[in-house]
This record gives C-alpha cells, sequence and structure tokens, in this order.
C-alpha cells in the first residue's frame, strides 16, 4: 500500500510529540495531583510499565493515522492520550514551575481540528477522501495559528528586545548545556557572537510573526521548509528540539500537494 | 449553506477560519483548556543573572541521568530555588533533584565510583554585552556510570 509521504511526516512528528512527554517515568507518580488527576488515582500511568501501555496504542493509533485506517479514531484516540499524558506531566511539579509542555499544542490543536473538521464532512454525507483532505485543511489553519502567537508571544511579551544579540546570546548560553556536550564549544562560540544572535533572532521573529501566511496554499511549502530549517537550527545552537512541531508542519505544508482534491473553492 | 457533492473541493477560507478560531480561542482561553495556549516560546527579556543547575563529573559538564547510585550529597543539594538568580531552565533543576533522590547509593557503598559536583552555573554579560560563565559548587559526592 503506497504510503504519502506527507502522512508519514505528519506521524513521525505526532510520534515526536509523544516522545516529549516521556520524561514522566523519570518522576514517581504524581506529586501535585489537581483536576482530573485528584479526582482518579492516575500514578500508575506514569509509571515504566503504565506509560509502555499507553505507548504501545498511541503507537497503533498513528499507524492507523498513517495508513488511513480508521483514521478518525486514530486521531480522536491520539488526542485524548495527549490530554492525559500533558496533564500528567503538569501535574508532576507545582503549579509555580510552569511546566506546560508547548511541544504538544500544535500537534494536539492540529488533530482536534482534523478531527472535528472531517466529522462536519462526513456528517454532510461526502466520503472518507474529502473529509480527509478537509481535515488536513483545518489542521493547516491551526498551524498558521499556533506559529504565529509564537511570534506574537514573543513581540507583546519583550517586543523587538528579543532580537536584540546580547538577549539571545543569554538564552543559547544558558541552554547550550543541554544535549550533546560535543556541541558545547560551537553553542558557545555562537553565543560570543552578538551579530550572529541578533540575525537569528530577527530571522525567527519574521518568520514566526508573518506565519498566518501558511494559511495561502502557494505559500505552505516555502513556510514549512523555513519552519523545518529554523527548527533545526534551534536544535542545532540551543539544543532544543521540537521535531513535534517541525514533522506535523512539514506534512501538513505538503499535504495539500499535486494529485490531491483540494481546491479553490 | 454548502451544498454537498462527492467532489467537492476544499475551500480556501477553511484555513484561514480554524487559524482566525485558534487566535480567538488562545486570547479567551489560553492556558484554560489543553492545546490552547495563548503565550508560546517567548523567551522573558533579562536584566540580571541566569542560573542553570551544574552537574560536573571528573571536573567536565556531563548529564546527570547518565550516573546512579549517588552519595556524598542528597537531593537537597540540588538549590531550586537559587535565590538571587533567574533561570529559564526551572525545570532541569528538578528533574536534577528527583532523578538523585530516585538513585541513591546503596547503604553498604562506601568506596568507587567518579567524583561529581553539583551547584550553580551562573550567566551573566560582561561591559561588551557579551555572556560570562561562572561557577558555584554547592556539594561533592561519587556516582557510577549507568553504563560500567
Amino acid at each position: 500500500m503506497r504510503l504519502p509521504v506527507h502522512r508519514v511526516l505528519i506521524a513521525a512528528g505526532l510520534l515526536a510529540t509523544w516522545g516529549s512527554l516521556g520524561r514522566v517515568v523519570r518522576i514517581d507518580g504524581v506529586p501535585h495531583p489537581r483536576g482530573l488527576s485528584a479526582w482518579l488515582p492516575l500514578d500508575a500511568l506514569v509509571s515504566t510499565p503504565g506509560f509502555a501501555a499507553m505507548t504501545l496504542l498511541f503507537v497503533a493509533a498513528t499507524v492507523g493515522f498513517a495508513f488511513k485506517r480508521r483514521e478518525g479514531t486514530a486521531a480522536a484516540v491520539m488526542v485524548a492520550l495527549y490530554a492525559v499524558g500533558g496533564h500528567l506531566q503538569a501535574a508532576q511539579w507545582p503549579l509555580d514551575a510552569e511546566q506546560a509542555n508547548r511541544a504538544l499544542v500544535l500537534p494536539g490543536a492540529a488533530l482536534v481540528a482534523y478531527v472535528a473538521v472531517r466529522a462536519w464532512v462526513l456528517r454532510q454525507g461526502w466520503d472518507r477522501e474529502q473529509a480527509d483532505a478537509w481535515g488536513l485543511e483545518g489542521a493547516c489553519g491551526v498551524a498558521a495559528a499556533c506559529y504565529t502567537l509564537a511570534g506574537a508571544s514573543k513581540l507583546f511579551g519583550s517586543g523587538t528586545e528579543w532580537a536584540d544579540g546580547s538577549q539571545l546570546a543569554m538564552h543559547v548560553a544558558v541552554h547550550a548545556h543541554g544535549g550533546l556536550s560535543s556541541l558545547l564549544p560551537i553553542r558557545l562560540a555562537i553565543a560570543d557572537s552578538l551579530a550572529l544572535c541578533q540575525a537569528f533572532g530577527t530571522l525567527t521573529l519574521t518568520l514566526e510573526a508573518t506565519f498566518f501566511l501558511f494559511v495561502v496554499r502557494a505559500l505552505r511549502r516555502p513556510y514549512a521548509l523555513a519552519a523545518a530549517g529554523m527548527h533545526l537550527g534551534i536544535a542545532l545552537v540551543m539544543g532544543l528540539h521540537h521535531y513535534d512541531w517541525m514533522f506535523v508542519v512539514l506534512g501538513l505544508g505538503f499535504a495539500a500537494g499535486p494529485g490531491s482534491r483540494s481546491g479553490d473553492g | 449553506m454548502l451544498a454537498p457533492g462527492p467532489d467537492r473541493p476544499v475551500p480556501k477560507w477553511l484555513a484561514a477560519g480554524l487559524c482566525g478560531l485558534y487566535w480567538v480561542m488562545a486570547v479567551l482561553l489560553g492556558g484554560q483548556v489543553p492545546f490552547v495556549e495563548r503565550t508560546m516560546f517567548a523567551f522573558p527579556v533579562l536584566s540580571s543573572p541566569l542560573a542553570a543547575p551544574l552537574f560536573r563529573v571528573d571536573g567536565e559538564l556531563a548529564d546527570v541521568t547518565a550516573y546512579t547510585d549517588f552519595r556524598g550529597i542528597g537531593p537537597r543539594a540540588i538549590d531550586v530555588d537559587h535565590i538571587g538568580y533567574r533561570s529559564t531552565v526551572e525545570h532541569h533543576f528538578h528533574e536534577m533533584r528527583a532523578w538523585i533522590a530516585a538513585h541513591p547509593s546503596p547503604p553498604e557503598t562506601v568506596s568507587g565510583g567518579h567524583p561529581f559536583e553539583v551547584g550553580l552555573l551562573i550567566f551573566d554579560w560582561d561591559l561588551d554585552g557579551r555572556v560570562t560563565t561562572t561557577v558555584r559548587v554547592d556539594g561533592t559526592g561519587w556516582a557510577h556510570r549507568r553504563d560500567e
């Protein structure tokens, strides 16, 4: 069975997103239960066997989504697992520790859009292919919003200060110490170049603030590739790995390619 | 009202509509429902030094999760409060403390392992705006590599 590249990319992003929850097993139980975890004894889900069981279910759902086997149900299962996993991860930390997992935001919201739009299209009596295409288009809109909000957060929070070389140099230096220590000298050298840091900051801010243009199909691939370049650069320079967002937006960017049933409406 | 049809193309407005809807939800409900956030990946503007957790083995920076059987210090040696210093990697302090708490040395172990240090990496600017790093050691002990 032929597996379209965009579905493989999206599935890779969804798996990477699930991987961002893997740190829950490093902490025993749920020390700061609130909401759902205060009502239900969910500690077993963050044990190694519990998380492994959830992972198996997630992988099965991802395969279903990728191969378009009960893709609506598969996407709904992934949304539920993201929601539960994200809640448990947050409840492992005090409220003031600000431990929200932002990796979940775009993939989770995009899946919710996919499920909702797909269900609406099916209710109209249209076929599954159309439902899938409409669902992916809805997910593209959510992806555009998430990146633009990331840019707006920087602009409204700190204005153009964020693109100031000495500010970004500090963040690069702090984050440089995470991940591969072999990259530490390169990262510290970049942090030492204020002009380079200013260029990186400006490019990031420009790309994110204009990412609402991702809703325009003709611009989708260039924006997806630019976002991938940004994520790879951030991973290399700062050790912050967001392959979750990167693969999902790459897949969405290439979803409405030649041969798709997307049209001008 | 949209008319149903077997080959109805995906309308251009759909992505723009969902983009706008998400923005509205983010402004009204950001942080209160799953997957809807108003602020994302925005580092704060800094004007004072930052701290990150220090873990050095044999004098080299190392990943704490590559080690086990910690002795000489307990988890309280990790200064999660780092009073006087802000941090943008707060969770690293908590994770390091949790890891050391979960992997203590067996009581009968009295020797062996690699010497390690914990404390703070403190980042500040020099007069040219370049970042400087200093080290504050809060405790020392011994630990074994997990792959040994």
